[in-house]
């Protein structure tokens, strides 16, 4: 059994996404902010005919910066968990790369990872998506 | 079928609210203006010198005023136009919706909420 992961770099942190999630892969997009909205969910942006969340993932991970919409990051990343669609500012992503496992290091230990790959000699956490996404609707949740 | 939105105008900050819940406008003065709701939204209060009005807007008991301050007109949009927010979203801001514009995004505001905050600020 393989599984196919994404490398995103967030500022100058790389990290590995479950490509099962991701939708599509944009260019740099203008988001419209929200006041009062959560920190790592600052705004929305139209896709498809509709509104869906920005996910400020490298905030969320406390690898970069918070996202800032005079500033917008050169790449988004469109990724959908359940019923939930979203879109990821990055600054750069690299093709899906197909794993036969996830190791268990102290990558891991970044929030909201479950495990590394090596991709190119590069470490990358590989970050659950679907569990970062319940943390910022049940904060409550347990980090990891 | 084009919907008409009442749009306060302040910074670079546009908020929408459906201009058939809106039964009237009235002028104020700085110092009976109460930005409270804007304020609510991250903007300052109203400085010396800014328009403000007061919006009498309509609710299920009847009429309810909410002050704003900015610049207020009234902007024709198409229905489909207006995208609601996404669930996430639900219960966090006073907005429902957003017209998605390059040049100046319009942030539609849920009334009864604004209503349901402007009295608790009272």
């Amino acid at each position: 059994m393989t599984i196919a992961i994404m490398p995103v770099q967030l500022a100058s942190i790389w990290i590995a996404v479950g490509a099962v999630h991701l939708q599509e892969v944009r260019g740099a997009v203008t988001w419209v902010p929200l006041p009062g909205a959560p920190a790592h969910l600052p705004g929305v942006v139209p896709w498809r005919g509709r509104a869906i969340a920005v996910l400020d993932l490298g905030g969320l991970l406390g690898v970069a910066p918070p996202v800032r919409v005079t500033e917008p990051r050169p790449r988004t990343l469109i990724a959908q968990v359940e019923d939930t669609t979203f879109a990821i500012p990055a600054d750069t992503v690299r093709e899906v790369h197909t794993v036969v496992a996830i190791e268990e290091s102290h990558a891991a230990q970044v929030r909201h990872a479950y495990g590394q790959v090596v991709i190119g000699g590069q470490v990358m956490p590989v970050i659950d998506l679907a569990h970062a996404l319940a943390a910022l609707v049940r904060p409550q949740a347990d980090p990891r | 079928m084009p919907m008409e939105l009442l749009v306060i105008e302040r910074g670079d900050v546009r908020l929408g609210v459906p201009a058939a819940r809106v039964a009237g406008i009235s002028d104020l003065s700085v110092a009976e203006c109460d930005a409270r709701l804007q304020q609510r939204l991250g903007q300052p209060p109203a400085a010396a010198g800014e328009r403000c009005f007061g919006l009498r807007v309509q609710v299920p008991d009847g009429e309810s005023l909410v002050t704003v301050a900015g610049r207020v007109s009234i902007s024709a949009v198409r229905e489909d136009e207006i995208t609601p927010l996404p669930a996430i979203f639900a219960g966090i801001a006073l907005v429902t919706a957003v017209v998605f514009a390059a040049d100046a995004p319009v942030l539609v505001l849920d009334v009864d909420a604004m209503v349901a905050h402007a009295r608790a600020e009272r």
